[in-house]
């Protein structure tokens, strides 16, 4: 179950933000955060992911250098850094492209690694019907894009099931 | 009477590329004993006789065949659907000359010609084709034709 | 897509779609002050495409026997070069018979990924520019096989052209 959908580009800007919540009754999420507009929610989730993700780096370098494990070439696992945090209501998850875009969903606690989801958005969502499109010039405003919007939706919708 | 030699190998002595409005953008003479001037004039009285053709009969394929022949000359034409004409001119043998090898060598000159055109260089309103890949590959042409005549002992 | 028979040279899909995007983009920012210059643009645009129509008329019908008429020219940038270029065929083909001949497509594949959240009005101004490349083809392709022509063509959102190709009698 897919709860909501930010999207950060590498100005550290919310380009898009989708939010699934209220078409499940979940009273536990709906009732504290509605107040609060999602532009501000967006920064929050920005800041929490930004200190995470740094942290994980400093963490995990050996003299400055992210650590692979010596296994066989086809196995090297990337040390790919933070990939998702756990709390009793919701689970984070966060990929980050090599061009600084930043995908983070929040789903409910028992959904597993989602990295693959992510990873697909990007590439065949993203890639395709935003920068593709010859209408949507720069990369700092937001995406107002129907194609988008209903790809996205179709897409989350049907791997919430 | 006099003997005259007997051609016994088949080669191409000419080809020509005529354009839309009938002008000729390239002319190439691959023989030694023919003057250039008289292919030019074959080239030209080759154009009505295709046009001749193709008003004649409902023909609807690129080859046009033989269109005639002048003492030791044949000359065969192939009009492209882009209203090129493909003039070929053979120093005839007694080795019978077979269509469909024509076919393929007017086929070979056509994919030079497209290659042609689709460079960005190419400008299509200069006069002749001066391009040295379209002239190279034309030579190629004529020198690999007419490989496995057999000439008689 | 690869025209080359010979060597089945391939080329990826996207590499057009950004040179596309980019070209477009090219010849409408520059200086658009006027409206006599955007029309400057937009008609060099289309003489890129001419050119390109003519080359591609050459290489895609060599193989091909001789057209019968105009009606039979139609029928093949409908058929053989829309599945060529736009991967599709043309959907619906409408004629007066008097020399006007209206290509409708349903899908056009080069605006499938195109969108935004404007009224119908400013995605259709928005999206016209990107519409003067392809006429030029059409128009490069029919004057190369014989039918001089002009080509104009509309849009209708979300997804469908219309072409629209009077031949001009010579």
């Amino acid at each position: 179950m897919i709860y909501n959908f930010y999207l950060f580009n590498r100005h550290c800007n919310c380009i898009y933000y989708a939010n699934w919540q209220n078409e499940k009754d979940d009273e536990n999420l709906n009732t504290k955060n509605n107040d609060m507009k999602w532009e501000e929610e967006a920064k929050l989730v920005y800041g929490v992911v930004y200190s995470l993700r740094n942290l994980c780096r400093k963490l995990s370098s050996v003299n400055g250098v992210p650590e692979k494990s010596e296994k066989d070439d086809d196995k090297i696992d990337e040390d790919r850094g933070f990939l998702s945090y756990k709390t009793n209501s919701y689970k984070l998850h966060y990929y980050e492209t090599a061009s600084g875009l930043k995908f983070v969903v929040c789903s409910d606690p028992r959904t597993p690694n989602l990295q693959d989801m992510l990873h697909q958005i990007y590439r065949d969502i993203y890639v395709e019907y935003v920068v593709k499109n010859p209408l949507y010039h720069s990369d700092n405003d937001y995406i107002n894009n129907t194609l988008f919007k209903n790809k996205l939706h179709e897409f989350i919708k049907s791997q919430s099931k | 009477m006099s003997l005259t030699a007997i051609n016994t190998l088949t080669k191409i002595s000419c080809v020509a590329v005529i354009g839309k409005m009938n002008n000729p953008m390239f002319i190439k003479n691959y023989s030694n004993e023919v003057d250039e001037l008289k292919f030019h004039y074959l080239a030209n009285i080759s154009c009505d006789l295709i046009e001749a053709k193709i008003t004649q009969s409902k023909y609807n394929d690129s080859y046009l065949g033989l269109l005639y022949i002048m003492e030791d000359l044949a000359v065969y034409g192939y009009l492209t659907n882009t209203k090129i004409k493909i003039i070929i001119i053979l120093t005839i043998s007694i080795n019978p000359v077979k269509d469909m090898e024509m076919k393929q060598i007017f086929k070979k000159v056509h994919a030079v010609y497209s290659n042609l055109i689709s460079n960005p260089f190419y400008d299509p309103d200069s006069r002749n084709i001066t391009s040295s890949s379209f002239i190279k590959g034309i030579d190629n042409i004529v020198n690999t034709s007419f490989q496995n005549d057999v000439t008689p002992s | 897509m690869s025209l080359y028979k010979q060597d089945k040279r391939q080329v990826c899909e996207s590499c057009f779609d950004y040179i596309f995007i980019e070209m477009v983009h090219y010849f409408n920012d520059i200086d658009n002050s006027t409206d006599k210059e955007k029309e400057l643009k937009s008609s060099k645009l289309e003489q890129m495409g001419y050119l390109t129509g003519q080359s591609l008329a050459e290489r895609l019908t060599g193989d091909r026997s001789r057209f019968t008429d105009n009606l039979d020219v139609i029928k093949f940038v409908c058929k053989d070069f829309w599945s060529t270029i736009f991967k599709k065929q043309v959907d619906n083909l409408k004629t007066n018979h008097k020399g006007t001949y209206v290509l409708t497509d349903n899908n056009f594949k080069w605006f499938s990924k195109m969108s935004s959240n404007s009224g119908q009005e400013d995605f259709k101004k928005e999206v016209l520019p990107y519409l003067s490349f392809p006429c030029g083809i059409i128009r490069g392709v029919l004057s190369n096989l014989g039918i001089n022509c002009t080509v104009l063509a509309d849009v209708n959102p979300p997804n469908q052209c219309i072409f629209q190709i009077k031949t001009v009698k010579s």
